[in-house]
């Protein structure tokens, strides 16, 4: 049975680590390294942040249908999306 | 002699409760053909919903034949009575008694392990039917009315020895009865999920709103719409 809060915990747990990393770009000035940077940060949002954004909200909704009420072919296609980000995330393995 | 009428008295008594029994389950088996009437017309058409209609049109052919056994040997009782307390011992009798060895054996027996043509299995109980779904609507309406037929039939198929004709459609009418359920389940399910993924979420941003809509379209894709008849 899929744990909703203990998935939510981890998903923001990574999200936040990722927007600090999101951050640190950002701050980086030198010229040298300002596209680099730019694009890693792209990356990172369409990759990564997007992805668990989209896990997060998704975990609410099935919190606001109750686990019980998730129809099956949903539960199914989310929890092995859920599985793939968290497993390359290095999360699960 | 008297023994022999006393013996005759209870076999037809066990077969006139045996009509009565199959009487009652031919009963129940139109109830739940009935109930289950709108789906078998109005859902998509499933090998399940198939099967299930057959082995209930099934299940009503055998228990005709049945009480039609029944009625075969409670002439005979009445005839054996008849030639019995007229003291006519003869051929006639004979074949008369002949015929109704086997359900004089399992009323002796006072168990039917066996299965013995036109006697129902003693002590059969038959499950009610009523009063279940009150307040419920929609798709959850079905699945508990599925769920109180599934289990009333499955009770009833466990009284009933396994070499009976009856037990092959009874096991068959409970898996498609579940399979059934599972189906509709899902559509309940189906249902609250779209609810909701439409009610607005204040939560969501903008770059949210395409991402839930082809969730939603997705369900959507899969629902299927109620029975005639009980759409809200």
């Amino acid at each position: 049975m899929l744990d909703i809060d203990s998935l939510r915990d981890q998903a923001e747990c990574a999200l936040q680590h990722h927007l600090d990393n999101i951050q640190l770009l950002e701050e980086i000035d030198s010229e040298h390294h300002e596209a680099p940077a730019l694009q890693l940060k792209n990356t990172i949002l369409i990759e990564v942040v997007k992805p668990l954004e989209e896990m997060i909200l998704m975990l609410e909704m099935f919190s606001k249908m109750g686990l019980e009420n998730v129809p099956h072919s949903m539960f199914i296609k989310w929890q092995i999306r859920f599985d793939c980000l968290l497993s390359r995330m290095g999360l699960v393995l | 002699m008297n023994e022999l009428l006393t013996a005759l008295d209870s076999i037809s008594r066990e077969l006139n409760r045996s009509i009565s029994a199959f009487s009652n389950l031919q009963k129940i088996r139109a109830l739940v053909s009935k109930d289950l009437r709108p789906i078998f017309l109005g859902a998509p058409g499933r090998d399940d919903m198939f099967l299930l209609a057959g082995n209930l049109d099934s299940l009503k052919c055998l228990i005709d034949v049945e009480i039609e056994e029944a009625h075969c040997l409670l002439v005979s009782c009445s005839k054996a009575r008849g030639l019995a307390s007229k003291n006519a011992h003869g051929t006639s009798l004979g074949q008369r008694l002949q015929e109704l060895a086997n359900v004089d054996a399992a009323v002796q027996d006072k168990e039917i392990a066996r299965y013995v043509p036109g006697l129902a299995p003693l002590e059969l109980s038959m499950p009610a039917l009523e009063g279940i779904y009150a307040g419920l609507d929609g798709w959850g309406r079905w699945t508990s009315t599925l769920e109180l037929h599934s289990s009333a039939l499955k009770k009833l198929a466990l009284q009933f020895p396994s070499t009976h004709p009856f037990s092959p459609p009874f096991g068959m009418i409970v898996n498609m009865l579940n399979s059934i359920f599972l189906w509709c389940e899902e559509q309940r399910k189906i249902q609250v999920a779209i609810e909701v993924l439409s009610k607005p979420n204040n939560k969501v941003g903008p770059d949210y709103g395409s991402f839930l809509r082809l969730e939603l379209l997705e369900l959507k894709r899969q629902v299927v719409r109620l029975p005639r008849g009980e759409e809200e």
